[in-house]
């Protein structure tokens, strides 16, 4: 991403504009708003004093009812949610805590409410549904609870008749929007909330209940409950009461995380390693914080809250703020934030709502009304709908989310997006649960639980070995990692939403879809006959089009390349297809029936009637007789690619690779090897890269004299070529490979050379 | 200057924790710009490692010269390369310790009687200018001495109040004496600031009434110590380099309109830049208004800042990223921020509030608006000093045993990491070069108008790089452009392109002398040609090969190419030390082919060939050569 010196004042620019084009009525609302709140900093007339609790009780029963129906009128159920309700699927259905059947990948960070969804699904009620109803309970339980902590803090002089809190945060776009969307953080704000009530109330137990519950909830509200514990321990009155509130964590939460640790064999959750979580990302999260400020209108609370800290700095309110807020902070800066815009600030936005109106009624209380009047007017920008970030959009790698996934019916339930109608498609054409197509995607959520297919999670979130990758370089939070082609392939995986194969032979791996495109990745005779008995046009007919096929004339590279697809993409799940067609294009010249034995063989196979004579060291500690020149080479022989290039697919050991670290495609150079007898007939090596004879080739020579040469077929998946070397054998040969392509795909990958003979 | 105390308890754990706060600030806004390093800094440090292996304050062997002007920061950074702290990291941590003293001095500043948070919040304004200016965080782990200079400026500011007041004892004197006294130490110009302090405390002590020669001790006092130090510097310099002014000054001081309107826009930009700060500095004019004890300081504090700024428009500013002089003025304008703001602090709620959120959306916006200075994105972007570290050891490896002498337009980082005896073509530190104005001095680019080629020339530099650590063919500067105006320098010296191998590949075009230690040897009956000399032609690199061995690559793309004196009449051999499948080796003189083919072929020269050979290298068909030296060895008259 762009540096922080330039993202800032975009951010900063963005939020005026978005500011500026607020309609009228959200002025208008804002206005009521303020209003409402300006009325709540007075006290009830004292003539009227027996209606107040009445009139109290009334105006938040308001309060909360219209919030509700706000929130509602915003339900959505983002994909990351379809993950968690997959996983308590597969828990009632007995398959354990797993996503992908056999598979056990922590791949979420609500234990506790994927229990509750399980629950759901036990008691036969569609989890999207129950994530609804839970998001806007425990919506309306913040709500509740922040006049609650307001009530703890008022004093007697002025007890709220409308909680501001309450007001600000039913009022609030940000904190309105998380009520729904499928996900844990409205439930995990709530528990946050109530055990600090719980303990402003004495009631250590249940604080502590609450507290580990959010922890549960989310692994991350840890600091809160730290946080409290802490703000306890520094009020001497309270200390006795920390071993009720710790007591719960002892109880419950070892055991818990034993049983975990014993299920997963993970200290940490997948997600961790997915998102990076050990590498800094303080850029992004720094932009993140200042765009979720900005967006939510937070800053406005912020003269409140402070004069709110101000007035209660020996409070345990304060205590618990000033600890846990900024570790909390620091923590969501630090791992660069989150995609979804607001997202990670919930927890702490009633924490500030709180403060802010114990700060407005202090300053009204202590005859500084028109400072709290002031201060409310500014907190209203929390109120106002601001869209920081326009619908369906990314900006500064974040979104608002919610657009993405609007619920357009509750039920039966239906989400807007392209991935509810391609799952349909799925469903239609294969059926749901193991036996279907393996599906790799980015949005695992709603295709994964409506199909139940076995699946792979392009970002790696729910899958072991993409979120072990090294990080490449740093881009969206939780979308930096992506499984390469290569993986899709050793995962056997059918269909994607991503290009695994060079566009030359999109006709041949192209599905019809809607919105989202749909590529297959191999060409599974079972799965292919299922789809075509659905719609004859759903699949492309390859094995029609291999009965045509015949050798583009004069182009030897990409009659390599198209051998090399063909292979991957269909004789490697229908090998008894193999034979014939090459027998065919033997007959047809354009095989040389000498070196045909390596086709007919998978590329790992030594063809019957033939040894390795020997095998170019590649993995040689010593590169002294190597000779290389550009930057292209420097790394010399290596055994993986640089964390910025896909994995390679059908490496076997080290290989030469010419894309860097440092310059990527931009390297250039070449490199030569040591020479070596030829002491074979045939010569086979494996090639990857970009598709440019002229600029990227591995290239034999023998006296200087190239007589074979490759290129690659612009993919990272190896591809082997077969070199017939009978007239030069006993000679002395080099393997000579160029990169003089600064291009996109400007980069060659050379692996395992290998001589061979006949066996005697 | 200090103002009147309090018992302090809690205020020391809101100084303190405002503090950390602060610090963290400084410390995350300096690593943004990691890892800036400017290319003069590696010439002090050059300094301090030749002084670490004993060979003396010099930057190269031969003539002592006083290319440094931050003997203090040199010596801080050997000492802690004596403990084994790699020196550019000793560069940094002295950076960001002494930007953090500044840091500490600044809460010095804020007045003990202020009630434990007002003076954390107070403190914190001038902290927190302090940590968010981009100079500061830039020169913080720049590898110069500007946060040096800002701390012990600070310093002496906060305690030489105690020296002006009544109760002034030695001890006072010396704690005020000694930083301004190092000041002088750390820059040439830093003697200027005791001075100005001295002056400006004087002034103000006789517009008080105050008796003439009481006044007169009292200037004297302060002012004693910036001069002892600079007297003692003087001695130093006149005994060991036997100059009487750095060299620096010789290259850059230059009194012309030119400098000047090229420093006031300096000036004038940096004071743009900084409109946060000034603005907040500006609040400062209510307690000069309203304080007679503030108004003093303020005063002192204006003088400096003013005869500060005056001198660096006099100078003409300075050509590095991100406002390098700047810094001690950002430095006595947080006094200022902190002047204002204690005012404000004993007023009432209103004025307090006003101030605060003055001070907070100020700086806040401030900071919004430096992320647009160009001055602090060239910090940003400026890495090509580090292309120096590949190629310098790759020089140091194959260039070091033979002691080549090295001439360059970058004297910092090349010749930093080669380690090899070297020529300053800009003369910061040569003193013939400094000595040799041209007329129109003072009228080009600051720091890049002197040079002389011949003089140069006549030292025989084995290497010579033009511009950047990277090489180029034709040169930018006045020792350059006059070296190449003499047609004897293309037939003295031939153009190599080297490939350095660090983290990256470096290409650098480097002029390497043809004869001599690093160019072609000749003994009776046998010419060595070492092989990165073919590396002239287009598309040959000399390159390291897997053994470490330095030559010149050959490839289908491009021969190699080399020329040496002339050949005597009799029966020669040409020998290759090579890798790769067996060269094609063609000799010539003059136009007149003498032998063609692969290594060991023999060949005759009838009659001397004095027009000089020429040696051409080709690899044969697709393969690449790794040619390290090529040899002609007469067999027989």
């Amino acid at each position: 991403m762009e540096t922080l010196p330039l993202v800032v004042p975009a951010i900063w620019r963005r939020s005026l504009e978005a500011y500026r084009s607020l309609g009228l009525s959200a002025w208008i609302t804002g206005a009521a708003l303020c209003s409402l709140m300006v009325l709540a900093l007075f006290p009830w007339p004292s003539r009227y004093r027996r209606y107040a609790r009445a009139a109290s009780a009334a105006a938040m029963a308001w309060v909360v009812v219209l919030s509700l129906s706000g929130a509602w009128r915003l339900s959505w159920l983002c994909d990351d949610a379809f993950i968690s309700f997959r996983y308590a699927r597969n828990l009632v259905d007995g398959h354990g805590l797993v996503f992908n059947i056999g598979e056990r990948v922590e791949g979420y960070t609500n234990f506790l409410w994927t229990i509750l969804m399980a629950a759901g699904v036990a008691a036969r009620v569609h989890p999207g549904q129950l994530a609804i109803v839970l998001g806007l309970a425990s919506f309306g339980g913040a709500l509740a609870l922040s006049w609650r902590v307001a009530m703890a803090l008022s004093t007697r002089r002025s007890p709220p008749t409308v909680s501001i809190a309450a007001v600000l945060l039913g009022g609030s776009y940000t904190f309105a929007s998380y009520a729904t969307s499928g996900l844990e953080t409205m439930l995990g704000t709530t528990l946050v909330l109530l055990s600090l009530e719980r303990a402003l109330r004495h009631r250590p137990l249940a604080a502590g209940l609450a507290g580990l519950a959010a922890v549960l909830t989310r692994p991350d509200h840890a600091i809160f409950y730290v946080g409290l514990a802490a703000a306890m321990a520094l009020e001497r009155s309270r200390r006795r009461e920390l071993v009720r509130f710790l007591a719960p964590f002892g109880l419950i939460y070892v055991p818990y995380f034993l049983a975990r640790w014993a299920w997963y064999g993970e200290l940490l959750p997948n997600t961790f390693h997915a998102k990076s979580g050990a590498e800094s990302y303080l850029g992004q999260g720094i932009v993140y914080l200042i765009a979720c400020a900005l967006g939510s209108g937070l800053f406005g609370l912020i003269p409140l809250a402070a004069a709110g800290i101000a007035h209660l700095r020996r409070h345990l309110l304060t205590r618990f703020v000033l600890l846990s807020v900024p570790i909390y902070l620091f923590y969501v800066a630090r791992i660069g934030g989150d995609f979804m815009l607001g997202r990670l600030l919930v927890p702490v936005l009633p924490l500030f709502a709180v403060l802010a109106e114990a700060g407005a009624r202090r300053l009204a209380a202590f005859r500084r009304a028109w400072l709290a009047v002031v201060g409310v007017v500014t907190a209203t920008a929390f109120v106002l709908p601001v869209r920081l970030i326009p619908a369906s959009e990314k900006m500064w790698n974040i979104a608002d989310e919610r657009t993405f996934y609007p619920v357009k019916s509750f039920s039966p339930l239906y989400v807007d997006s392209p991935f509810w109608a391609w799952a349909d498609d799925l469903i239609a054409t294969y059926g749901t649960g193991p036996d279907t197509p393996r599906i790799a995607t980015g949005c695992v959520g709603i295709v994964g639980y409506r199909t139940m297919a076995p699946m792979l999670d392009i970002f790696g979130l729910t899958d072991r070995q993409v979120a072990r990758q090294p990080l490449a370089s740093r881009g969206r939070p939780g979308h930096e990692k992506r499984a390469a082609p290569s993986l899709l392939l050793d995962r056997h995986v059918t269909i994607a939403d991503v290009d695994v194969w060079p566009a030359e032979y999109l006709p041949l791996f192209q599905l019809p879809s809607g919105r989202i495109p749909v590529r297959l990745v191999r060409w599974e005779p079972r799965f292919a006959h299922k789809a075509r008995s659905a719609n004859p046009s759903s699949i492309p007919d390859l094995p029609s089009y291999l009965l045509q096929y015949h050798a583009p004339a004069g182009d030897p590279d990409r009659f390599a390349c198209d051998l090399w697809f063909f292979e991957d993409f269909y004789f490697s799940q229908a090998p008894g297809e193999r034979l014939p067609f090459f027998d065919r294009l033997v007959n047809q010249g354009d095989v040389d029936a000498f070196v045909a034995p390596f086709y007919r063989v998978a590329m790992g196979d030594s063809p019957p009637g033939w040894v390795v004579a020997g095998r170019l060291a590649l993995d040689d500690d010593s590169h002294a007789a190597w000779i290389a020149t550009g930057s292209a080479f420097r790394a010399w022989p290596v055994l993986q690619t640089p964390a910025n290039q896909d994995a390679v697919g059908h490496a076997s050991g080290a290989f030469l690779d010419s894309y860097t670290d440092a310059e990527g495609d931009r390297a250039v150079g070449a490199i030569q090897s040591p020479p070596f007898e030829l002491r074979g007939d045939v010569v086979t090596v494996r090639v990857a890269g970009g598709n440019d004879r002229a600029r990227l080739a591995a290239m034999l020579v023998v006296d200087g004299h190239i007589i074979a040469a490759a290129t690659g077929c612009k993919s990272e998946i190896l591809s082997r070529r077969v070199w017939d070397v009978r007239p030069w054998r006993g000679m002395q040969a080099r393997l000579v490979v160029v990169d003089d392509s600064d291009n996109g795909w400007g980069h060659i990958i050379v692996n395992d050379v290998v001589q061979w003979e006949r066996a005697r | 200057m200090r103002m009147p105390s309090l018992p302090e308890s809690p205020r020391a754990r809101w100084m303190g924790m405002t503090f950390a706060l602060c610090a963290a600030v400084l410390a995350l806004h300096a690593s943004s710009y990691l890892p800036f390093f400017a290319d003069d800094a590696f010439i002090s440090l050059r300094y301090a490692d030749r002084l670490l292996h004993g060979q003396g304050l010099t930057w190269t062997d031969g003539d002592r010269v006083e290319g440094y002007s931050n003997l203090l920061w040199i010596v801080g950074c050997t000492a802690l390369g004596a403990v084994h702290v790699d020196l550019v990291l000793a560069a940094r941590v002295l950076g960001i310790a002494t930007a953090l003293a500044a840091m500490t001095a600044l809460a010095r500043y804020v007045p003990r009687d202020l009630p434990a948070p007002r003076a954390a919040l107070v403190f914190a304004a001038g902290a927190f200018a302090w940590a968010s200016s981009g100079p500061v965080a830039v020169w913080s782990i720049g590898g110069l001495e500007q946060p040096l200079v800002a701390a012990l400026l600070l310093w002496g500011l906060v305690q030489v109040d105690a020296v002006a007041s009544e109760t002034r004892s030695w001890h006072a004197l010396l704690r005020a004496g000694i930083p301004l006294g190092m000041l002088a130490w750390t820059r040439p110009d830093g003697a200027l600031f005791g001075i100005l302090i001295a002056g400006a405390i004087g002034l103000l002590q006789w517009k008080e009434g105050a008796p003439p020669r009481s006044v007169a001790r009292l200037v004297a006092s302060i002012a004693a110590f910036p001069l002892a130090f600079a007297i003692v510097q003087l001695l130093f310099r006149l005994a060991y380099y036997g100059a009487w002014v750095p060299n620096p000054a010789l290259v850059k001081l230059s009194f012309t309109f030119e400098r000047m309107s090229e420093g006031w826009t300096y000036v004038a930009s940096s004071l743009s830049a900084h409109i946060n700060i000034v603005l907040l500095a500006a609040s400062a004019t209510f307690p000069f208004l309203h304080d007679r004890q503030a108004r003093k300081r303020i005063v002192v504090l204006f003088l400096l800042l003013a005869g500060w700024l005056g001198y660096v428009v006099v100078v003409g500013g300075d050509i590095f990223p991100a406002r390098r002089h700047f810094v001690p003025a950002i430095s006595l304008m947080c006094l200022l921020v902190i002047e204002g703001m204690v005012w404000a602090a004993r007023r009432s709620l209103p004025w307090r509030a006003v101030a605060g959120a003055m001070a907070v959306i100020t700086l806040l916006a401030g900071m919004l608006r430096q992320t647009g200075d160009r001055a602090l994105h060239r910090a940003l972007e400026e890495r090509w000093e580090w292309l120096g570290e590949p190629v310098g050891h790759l020089l140091a490896r194959h260039f070091g045993p033979a002691h080549a002498l090295l001439a360059t337009d970058t004297a910092g980082a090349l010749p930093y990491f080669s380690r090899l005896p070297a020529i300053d073509l800009l003369g910061l530190n040569d003193r013939v070069i400094a000595h040799h104005r041209p007329a129109d001095f003072g009228r080009g680019p600051l720091g890049h108008e002197l040079g002389d080629g011949f003089y140069v020339l006549s030292r025989r530099p084995d290497l010579i790089i033009f511009g950047l650590p990277t090489g180029a063919e034709r040169a930018l500067y006045r020792s350059g452009v006059q070296m190449q105006a003499d047609p004897q320098f293309f037939s003295q010296y031939a153009l190599v392109t080297f490939e350095a191998n660090g983290d990256r590949t470096v290409r650098a075009r480097v002029w390497v002398r043809r004869e001599g230690r690093t160019g072609v040897q000749t003994t009776e009956g046998l010419l060595r040609i070492p092989g990165y000399l073919l590396a002239t032609a287009p598309n040959v690199v000399a390159r390291e090969d897997g053994e470490g061995r330095l030559g010149a690559v050959v490839t289908p793309l491009g021969s190699g190419l080399a020329r040496a004196r002339e050949l005597s009449a009799g029966h020669w051999v040409v020998r290759a030390d090579f890798s790769g499948p067996t060269p094609r080796i063609a000799v010539a003189c003059s136009d007149r082919e003498l032998a063609s083919g692969p290594p060991d072929t023999e060949f005759s020269v009838w009659g001397d060939c004095m027009g000089g050979v020429t040696v051409k290298v080709s690899s044969v068909g697709a393969a690449l050569d790794h040619i390290r030296e090529i040899r002609l060895e007469r067999l027989s008259d």
